[in-house]
């Protein structure tokens, strides 16, 4: 049985539709990345998720059991980290964290001991009685992580957690995910930062105007689509039977050459790099430089929807 | 009470601003204190006893019994008949007022139509007042002969009515100028507090995310509007403590001395009332800190200078009273002035008293109502 089951998910904002049926299940243990352009519908799944929001039509189990506003045992064993910053202003960052997880932890002995984890784990150390107003931008972020997660989650739901925070901020906020993983705690992960989804999540859904465009791994995603390699080679010299030979090689999709630059898109996975060096070789033919590119989850958005997945 | 505890220790973090407010109310209440105890003779009057000068070119009994008449209001001297040297006497201030009688008084002034010929200084307040007197003296004199009587019985008549004098009876006995002074500017220290502080504290309750956070919290919403709701009476009767203890401390003799002080404390607790539901409000609608600054200023303000705190309610006219009528400020120093200036609370005045309590706690609700009604509005146009 899946952590996490959405059924038949409908969310309407008068006229727009928000939620479009969107079906999904969310396995224990992995780290789910919710992908999508701004408006497509990842705060709204994730508000529903937390019974924040009423939803037209549909359901949503976790753990098992359906959520409702009064759900709290389920709440309990969830942890948070919304979109914007969401801290006291008037309380410290000990105070702030101490505040989140006393809502949750009424022992205060055992809080005093999440805190502290909570605060080391974020990199907050020496922070500790700075007021949000005295923190970066990158260490606020850390700070509404912290407040999120204090409490040892079961699931971990982040909200765009990286949004407006400095490369190396960013760094510390994924490793950190990654870490809570590996410790036992389930993850949403929702970004429209697609280099981020791919480097830490297990499995991926596409969102765009609320409904669920393509789901899987990030290697399911890319032989979903009929784009793969792109092969650049710079200062090379083709005659037209050479160029022909080229476009007819296996699986080649299509092969541009002007002013000495042949490029050329492969369909499916895989590289055909060597195959195509070995050919050149063979012809006796030089190129000045020569790149690949694999196919990204931007290639993936495109093609799925023919927009850029920052549009 | 994870909540409860938020609103307290965002509290601390305010502290600084707390006691600026009440040193600045300390410093006024101080000054008050010290003003109002050199004000003690003035719920007493006294009959003020000018220097006249007369000149009687008449010589009758009309115009002895005028001098006579005169002499019991006022020092009279009875001058020669100069008037150069009357002038130069009312110029020194030996005299402020002389009076020349003329001849046939009685046929000119008193049974014909002229003026007594006067001098003084134009527009003075003697000019009025002892004019006044002059007239009274005048035309009691032209009733009396026009009834029938004889001179003789006129000018004796005239004279005996100068012995009644108004019996002027302050209906208070007290004199607690300092009581009333230090806490009918109560109301701005409690709102000022309140709204800032509290109003700043409920913003960032309502601030959307930090609702969300707790809205996807294990704690019920009944236990955190609950302890919302105690955290708010918490801070209001600490506020109630502060305030009324400082305004104990600066009269302290004077305030033991009213048997009114327990009314005065109730009195006080309806006005935190209304500043904590003022407080709620602020909090409520305010988006940024700098709104709440705002509104706080713009309702501590318009509260205490509309509703007769900065400017004594007597002092009002027709429209503002009118206005006032709606804060209830205006119902808190109506009850402080009956408070610090009547021993005895007759019922009238024990209605007076309630009415306004009850006006103050009537606001507070409303206060909290719109607020609430406005909230509802925001949350269902966000989930929408």
């Amino acid at each position: 049985m899946s952590m996490i089951e959405i059924r038949n998910l409908v969310k309407r904002y008068k006229d727009t539709i928000a939620l479009d049926h969107l079906n999904l299940d969310i396995e224990e243990g992995e780290i789910f990345g919710l992908l999508g352009p701004n408006g497509s519908g990842k705060t709204t799944v994730i508000n529903c998720l937390l019974a924040l929001l009423k939803f037209d039509k549909g359901s949503i189990k976790i753990f098992g059991e359906e959520i409702q506003p009064d759900s709290y045992e389920i709440k309990r064993q969830i942890g948070i980290v919304m979109q914007n910053v969401a801290v006291f202003n008037e309380l410290n960052v000990y105070e702030n964290v101490d505040y989140f997880c006393g809502l949750y932890v009424p022992d205060r002995r055992k809080r005093k001991q999440l805190v502290e984890e909570a605060i080391a784990f974020t990199g907050l150390e020496g922070y500790e009685k700075k007021r949000p107003q005295k923190l970066s931008g990158g260490l606020l972020r850390r700070l509404n992580i912290a407040c999120g997660i204090a409490h040892r989650p079961r699931l971990v739901i982040l909200d765009e957690p990286t949004v407006a925070v400095d490369p190396q901020s960013r760094n510390k906020i994924l490793e950190g995910i990654c870490q809570m993983n590996r410790q036992g705690s389930t993850i949403i992960y929702t970004s429209h930062y697609m280099e981020e989804v791919e480097q830490i999540c297990s499995r991926i859904a596409i969102l765009d105007k609320g409904r669920c465009l393509a789901l899987g791994t990030k290697e399911d995603l890319k032989h979903m689509i009929k784009t793969g390699e792109k092969v650049h080679l710079e200062g090379i010299c083709l005659t037209p039977v050479q160029l022909e030979t080229i476009r007819r090689m296996p699986q080649v999709y299509s092969a541009v050459y002007e002013n000495e630059t042949l490029t050329l898109r492969y369909e499916g996975s895989g590289s055909h790099l060597l195959g195509l060096l070995h050919y050149l070789e063979e012809e006796h033919l030089t190129c000045g430089s020569c790149f690949s590119e694999l196919p990204t989850l931007n290639d993936v958005f495109l093609e799925i929807t023919g927009k850029e997945l920052r549009d | 009470m994870k909540v409860y505890k938020g609103y307290l220790m965002a509290l601390r973090a305010n502290v600084s601003t707390i006691i600026l407010y009440c040193s600045i109310f300390l410093l006024v209440a101080v000054s008050m204190v010290h003003l109002s105890s050199g004000e003690k003779s003035s719920g007493s009057y006294s009959q003020q006893r000018l220097s006249i000068g007369v000149v009687d070119r008449d010589n009758s009994l009309w115009s002895k019994t005028l001098v006579e008449y005169l002499e019991q209001y006022h020092d009279v001297t009875i001058m020669e008949d100069d008037t150069d040297a009357l002038a130069e006497s009312v110029y020194r201030s030996d005299i402020v007022y002389a009076v020349m009688i003329p001849e046939n008084f009685q046929e000119t002034c008193i049974l014909g139509e002229e003026t007594i010929e006067t001098l003084t200084e134009s527009g003075s307040q003697w000019e009025y007042y002892v004019n006044g007197r002059i007239d009274s003296f005048v035309n009691t004199a032209k009733v009396l002969l026009a009834g029938g009587y004889s001179s003789e019985e006129a000018a004796q008549h005239t004279l005996e009515t100068a012995v009644i004098q108004a019996q002027v009876r302050l209906e208070s006995s007290r004199e607690d100028a300092a009581v009333y002074n230090v806490f009918r500017f109560m109301p701005y220290l409690y709102f000022s507090i309140l709204c800032f502080v509290l109003g700043l504290i409920q913003k960032e309750y309502q601030n959307i995310d930090i609702r969300r956070r707790l809205l996807a919290s294990s704690l019920t919403l009944k236990s955190q509007n609950l302890q919302s709701l105690l955290a708010f009476f918490t801070i209001g009767i600490l506020s109630w403590i502060l305030c009324e203890g400082i305004g104990v401390l600066t009269c302290a003799s004077e305030f033991w001395d009213n048997p009114n002080r327990w009314l005065i404390f109730l009195n006080g607790f309806t006005i935190m009332l209304a500043a904590l539901a003022a407080s709620y409000f602020v909090g409520s609608m305010a988006k940024t800190a700098s709104a709440v600054n705002g509104m706080a200023n713009v309702l501590s303000l318009g509260f205490c200078f509309l509703g007769g705190i900065f400017v004594p309610l007597e002092l009002l006219t027709g429209v503002i009273k009118d206005i006032g009528q709606f804060f209830p400020t205006y119902w808190y120093a109506q009850n402080i002035s009956i408070l610090s200036f009547n021993d005895t609370l007759t019922d009238s005045l024990k209605t007076t008293l309630f009415q306004g309590m009850l006006i103050q706690v009537l606001f507070a609700f409303a206060c909290v109502a719109v607020a609430l009604a406005i909230g509802k509005a925001r949350r269902q146009e966000e989930a929408n």
